[in-house]
C-alpha cells in the first residue's frame, strides 16, 4: 500500500511539473504582447518597453519560468496586468464561488444516479427501468444552458422563489448563497447525474451476472442482500472513474451555466482575462485547475485501491 | 425409498416457452454420493438450480422437489433462503470467479455462519477460521484476511467448499467442482469432497462431464441428455453393463483412441529449440530499478520431426503455453535458439513469413479466438496473407471450399458467422484455419478442453486423419494426460519451466522415471473396467 501511495504521488508531481511547460509554452507562443495591448494601439515605443520591464516581460524565458513556478509554490501568482490586483486574491474569490458550485452540483448528480443507478439494475427489463433509462437519455440529449434557462423561467420567474442570478457572497449568509448556487447546481448536475446513472446501471448489471453473485444467492442471501453487501462495492470502479472526470468538469467547464446566471466563478475568470491579453491570470488559473485535475484524479486512484484490494499490490 | 433426503419427481423446466427439463426423477440419500453425468446442454446444471429454486427469470417449474420432508417449490423465498446455505450447500465450476474479489476469505465464509446462525460477528470469524481448517486450509499459512486473488485455484476452491459446508448442510452439491483444476489438485479436492461427505454423513450430488471423475466417488450414476434422464443405476452396475446405448456411447468416446498411421520421418528434425529461457516481468514496477522476472521457461530442448505427433504435458503455470507462444514468435525469448529445417531463427526480429507459414496454433477457446463479426470464409482464410503470391478470388473460393471440406464442413458454412456454429464445429474452423496454408507443424493448446466427450473423439479422429493425409506434425499441449497417451508418439512432461521427463508416450505411460510424472499419474481419475461389449 505504501509502495502504491508513494507511487500516485510521484507521478502527480511529475504530471504538475509537465503540465506547468506545456501552459508555459502555450501561453508564451499566443500572439499578442499584453504590453502593447495594454496600452493601445498609439502607445509610444519606450512607453511599451517601460511597462515590459514593470511586467517583467524583458527577462529570458528561462528565467520567467522559474519565477513563475517559485511564485506557484510559495502562494505568489504574480499580479494581474488589467486589474492591476494580486492574482492570487482575484482567484481566491472566484474560487469561493465555483468550488462549492461543484462539490453542490456533483452531490446533487451522485445523490440521484446512485438510487436510481441501483433501482434500474435490479429491476432490470422493468418499467421502473425503462423509465429511469429514457429520462438518462433526456438528461444526456438537453443542453444544460437551455434547461437553465426553463429552470429560471419556472423558479425565478413565475414562482419567485429564487433569485434569476448574481451572487451575494458568502458575508450574506449561508443560507443565502447556497440559494443562490440551488439553481446552477441543478442545471450542472442534471446531465451528469444522467451519465452517472447509466454508467451506475450497467457497471452494477456487469456485476450481478457474475459468478460470486451466484455463490452469495447460494449461501442463502437474499437478492437484495446479495446485492448490497457483494455488488454494489465490486460495480464502484467504473462509477468512480466518471465521478472524478465530472468533478474536474465541473470545476472549470461552468462556464456557460456561469454566464447564464452571472456567477463571478473561475470559468468566467478564464474567459475575461483570455479576452483583455491577461496572461498571468490565464496561466495561473490554468495551472490551478490542472492542479485540482491533479488531485482528483489521485484521490479517485487511492480510492480505487480502497475498493480493491487487487490494486493494491503485493503486500 | 421413503428414506431418501432428496427426492425430485417428475420435474420439468421450461424457461421462456423453451423446454429446458423433461420429467426428471432422482433420489440422493444421506451419506451417499449421486453422480450426475451429461454434456453440455444436458441439463445437468439446471437441475442443481432446480433443486437450489435459483433459476433465471422466465423460468417455470412443474413436478415436486421434497428435501427432507418438506416440498420446496412450495416455499417462499424468505423459507428458501434459510434452506440454502444451510441445508443445502453448493459448489462450483469455476473457482476463479466463484468468490467476491473485494471481500477476505475470512469474510466470506463467516458471511455465510453469521447470517444462518445468532453469533456475534466475531464468533463467525472464529468458526470460519476452523471450517477453513477442515477443508486444509491452516490459518497459519491462510489467514482470514487473505484475499481471493492471493490464491491459487485449488485454494479458491477450498475456500468455496468451506463457504459450502460451515453450516453442516444436509446435502451439497458440486457442480463441475474440478473441471478447471489440474489432475493433483483435482484428486485433492475430490479426495476433501469424499471426507466430508464420509465424515459427516452429508449427501452430495456431483455433477460433472466427466465418466472417470464420477466412477470415484459416486455411488450411483444418473446420465442426462437433452433434458432428460436416461439412465439411472448403481454405479457399478452402469458401467458393468453399459446398458444404455448413450451411457455406451460416452464410455466409448471418453476412451476413444484415433486410428494413427503416419511414420514420423526421423531423419532430420522439422523443429528444433536448444536451451530455450524465457522470462517475463512479474509484480508492480519498483519505483526504482527494475521488474522482478520470472523465468517461466528455463532453458528447453527439443525436437520435433516431420509427420510426428508430441505431447507436452504439466499443471497449469507449467509454462507450457508459454513455450508454445515462443515457438509461434508470439512471445520474447531471452536466450537459446529456435531453428526449422536447419536454419536456425532470429529470434529477436521476429519471424519471416516463410517461417510463420510453417506453424500454425489452434487454441483452446474455439469462441473467442474468432473475430465474431467476420464470416467463416474470411476467418479461415486469413493466415493467407503470409504467402508471398495472394490467390485471385477463384483459386481463394475453391481453397477455402476444399479445406472446409477437409474438415468435415461444407462450401456453404463459408458464409456464415462463428455463432452459428456448435463447440465442437467452431473447433473445426479453427483446424481449417490452421490448414489453410498447409502447414508443416500445428501447434494445438489444449485444444479439444473444452469440448464434450463425443465431439472430442471425433476431432480426435479429424486430427489423426489430416496428419495422414498431410503429413503434418502436431505440438500437442494439454493437461488431459488420457487423451495424450491416445493421440502422441512422443510426450515431454514440464514442470516449473523446465523438461522433467521425455521419451516414447506409451514408455512414459507405463513406467515413468521421474517422481513427478508418476505423480501425475496416479492422480489422473481413470475410467473403470466394464464386461459389457465395447467397439
Amino acid at each position: 500500500m505504501l509502495h502504491y501511495l508513494i507511487k500516485r504521488t510521484l507521478i502527480l508531481l511529475a504530471t504538475l511539473i509537465v503540465a506547468s511547460l506545456v501552459v508555459f509554452v502555450t501561453i508564451e507562443v499566443v500572439p499578442g504582447d499584453p504590453a502593447s495591448y495594454m496600452l493601445g494601439l498609439n502607445a509610444q515605443e519606450d512607453t511599451v518597453a517601460a511597462l515590459r520591464a514593470e511586467l517583467g516581460l524583458d527577462k529570458s524565458r528561462v528565467a520567467r519560468y522559474f519565477s513563475w513556478v517559485g511564485g506557484l509554490v510559495t502562494g505568489d501568482f504574480g499580479t494581474s496586468y488589467t486589474y492591476r490586483t494580486p492574482v492570487a486574491d482575484m482567484v481566491a474569490d472566484r474560487m469561493w464561488v465555483s468550488l462549492p458550485l461543484a462539490i453542490y452540483a456533483l452531490l446533487l448528480s451522485t445523490l440521484i444516479a446512485f438510487p436510481a443507478g441501483v433501482y434500474a439494475a435490479s429491476r432490470r427489463g422493468g418499467t421502473t427501468d425503462t423509465v429511469v433509462m429514457a429520462l438518462t437519455q433526456l438528461g444526456v440529449a438537453i443542453p444544460n444552458f437551455w434547461f437553465a434557462m426553463l429552470l429560471v423561467l419556472l423558479f425565478a420567474i413565475n414562482l419567485g422563489w429564487f433569485s434569476a442570478g448574481g451572487f451575494p457572497g458568502w458575508d450574506a449568509g449561508v443560507f443565502q448563497a447556497l440559494k443562490s448556487l440551488t439553481l446552477p447546481a441543478i442545471a450542472l448536475a442534471l446531465p451528469q447525474a444522467s451519465i452517472l446513472t447509466r454508467v451506475m446501471r450497467s457497471s452494477l448489471l456487469d456485476v450481478l451476472n457474475e459468478d460470486y453473485m451466484r455463490t452469495a444467492r447460494a449461501k442463502g442471501l437474499t437478492r437484495r442482500q446479495a446485492l448490497w453487501k457483494h455488488a454494489l462495492r465490486n460495480a464502484m470502479v467504473p462509477v468512480l472513474t466518471i465521478i472524478g472526470l465530472q468533478f474536474s468538469f465541473l470545476l472549470a467547464g461552468a462556464i456557460i451555466i456561469e454566464n447564464v446566471f452571472y456567477l463571478p466563478g473561475l470559468g468566467r475568470l478564464i474567459f475575461q482575462s483570455i479576452a483583455s491579453r491577461d496572461l498571468i491570470v490565464v496561466e495561473s488559473v490554468v495551472m490551478l485547475l490542472v492542479l485540482a485535475v491533479v488531485l482528483v484524479t489521485f484521490l479517485v486512484d487511492l480510492a480505487y485501491a480502497w475498493v480493491d484490494p487487487r490494486l493494491r499490490g503485493a503486500r | 425409498m421413503s428414506d431418501s433426503l432428496l427426492q425430485l419427481n417428475g420435474v420439468s423446466l421450461s424457461i421462456y416457452d423453451t423446454p429446458i427439463l423433461h420429467d426428471v426423477s432422482l433420489q440422493v440419500s444421506s451419506g451417499s454420493v449421486l453422480g450426475i453425468i451429461g454434456e453440455s446442454g444436458s441439463g445437468k446444471s439446471m437441475t442443481a438450480f432446480s433443486i437450489m429454486q435459483l433459476l433465471p427469470a422466465g423460468s417455470e417449474l412443474r413436478g415436486s422437489i421434497v428435501f427432507d420432508g418438506v416440498q420446496l417449490d412450495a416455499l417462499d423465498e424468505t423459507q428458501l433462503c434459510n434452506i440454502r446455505g444451510n441445508d443445502i450447500g453448493m459448489v462450483f465450476q469455476e473457482p476463479m470467479t466463484a468468490l467476491n474479489p473485494v471481500q477476505t476469505i475470512g469474510a466470506q465464509v463467516a458471511e455465510s455462519i453469521a447470517l444462518h446462525k445468532s453469533v456475534s460477528a466475531k464468533e463467525a470469524l472464529v468458526q470460519a477460521a476452523a471450517v477453513l481448517e477442515r477443508v486444509g486450509l491452516p490459518n497459519k499459512a491462510f489467514p482470514l484476511s487473505r484475499y481471493p486473488h492471493e490464491l491459487s485455484g485449488g485454494q479458491r476452491q477450498r475456500v468455496v467448499i468451506a463457504i459450502a459446508v460451515a453450516l453442516e448442510p444436509k446435502l451439497l452439491i458440486a457442480d463441475e467442482p474440478t473441471t478447471a483444476l489440474d489432475v493433483t489438485t483435482q484428486a485433492e479436492i475430490l479426495n476433501l469432497l469424499k471426507k466430508l461427505v464420509d465424515e459427516s454423513d452429508m449427501a452430495m450430488i456431483l455433477i460433472t462431464h466427466d465418466l472417470a471423475v464420477v466412477s470415484e466417488v459416486a455411488d450411483h450414476l444418473v446420465i442426462m441428455r437433452h433434458g432428460r434422464i436416461l439412465d439411472s443405476a448403481p454405479t457399478r452396475q452402469i458401467f458393468n453393463e453399459l446398458k444404455h446405448p448413450y451411457t455406451k456411447a460416452l464410455y466409448t468416446a471418453s476412451s476413444h483412441s484415433p486410428e494413427r498411421a503416419t511414420q514420423p520421418d526421423t531423419q532430420a528434425p522439422l523443429l528444433e529449440l536448444t536451451g530455450l529461457v524465457c522470462e517475463y516481468p512479474v509484480g508492480q514496477r519498483p519505483i526504482f530499478g527494475k521488474r522482478k522476472t520470472f523465468r517461466a521457461v528455463d532453458e528447453v530442448s527439443l525436437a520435433i520431426y516431420a509427420g510426428e505427433s508430441v505431447g507436452l504435458v504439466g499443471e497449469s503455470g507449467c509454462g507450457k503455453s508459454t513455450l508454445a507462444r515462443a515457438l509461434l514468435g508470439l512471445s520474447p525469448v531471452k536466450a537459446g535458439q529456435i531453428s526449422l529445417r536447419g536454419e536456425t531463427l532470429s529470434i529477436d526480429a521476429g519471424f519471416s513469413r516463410a517461417v510463420r507459414r510453417e506453424m500454425q496454433v489452434v487454441f483452446q477457446d474455439p469462441y473467442s479466438s474468432f473475430n465474431p463479426r467476420h464470416r467463416v470464409g474470411r476467418l479461415i482464410s486469413e493466415p493467407l496473407h503470409v504467402l508471398d503470391s495472394q490467390p485471385s478470388a477463384a483459386e481463394l473460393k475453391a481453397l477455402i471450399r476444399s479445406t472446409l471440406e477437409s474438415v468435415g464442413l461444407d462450401e456453404v458454412d463459408a458464409d456464415k458467422y462463428i455463432h452459428e456454429f456448435s463447440g465442437g464445429q467452431r473447433q473445426r474452423i479453427a483446424i481449417a484455419r490452421a490448414l489453410i496454408i498447409r502447414p508443416a507443424l500445428i501447434i494445438l493448446d489444449e485444444a479439444v478442453s473444452a469440448l464434450d466427450v463425443s465431439v472430442r473423439a471425433q476431432i480426435l479422429d479429424l486430427l489423426a486423419e489430416l496428419a495422414n493425409t498431410h503429413a503434418l506434425a502436431y505440438l500437442f499441449i494439454s493437461h488431459d494426460l488420457s487423451v495424450v497417451r491416445r493421440i502422441t508418439d512422443r510426450v515431454l512432461v514440464m514442470k516449473n519451466g523446465s523438461i522433467v521427463e521425455r521419451g516414447d508416450t506409451e514408455q512414459v505411460f507405463a513406467s515413468p522415471q521421474n517422481s513427478y510424472t508418476k505423480n501425475l499419474l496416479a492422480a489422473a481419475p481413470q475410467l473403470p473396467a466394464t464386461s459389457a461389449q465395447v467397439i
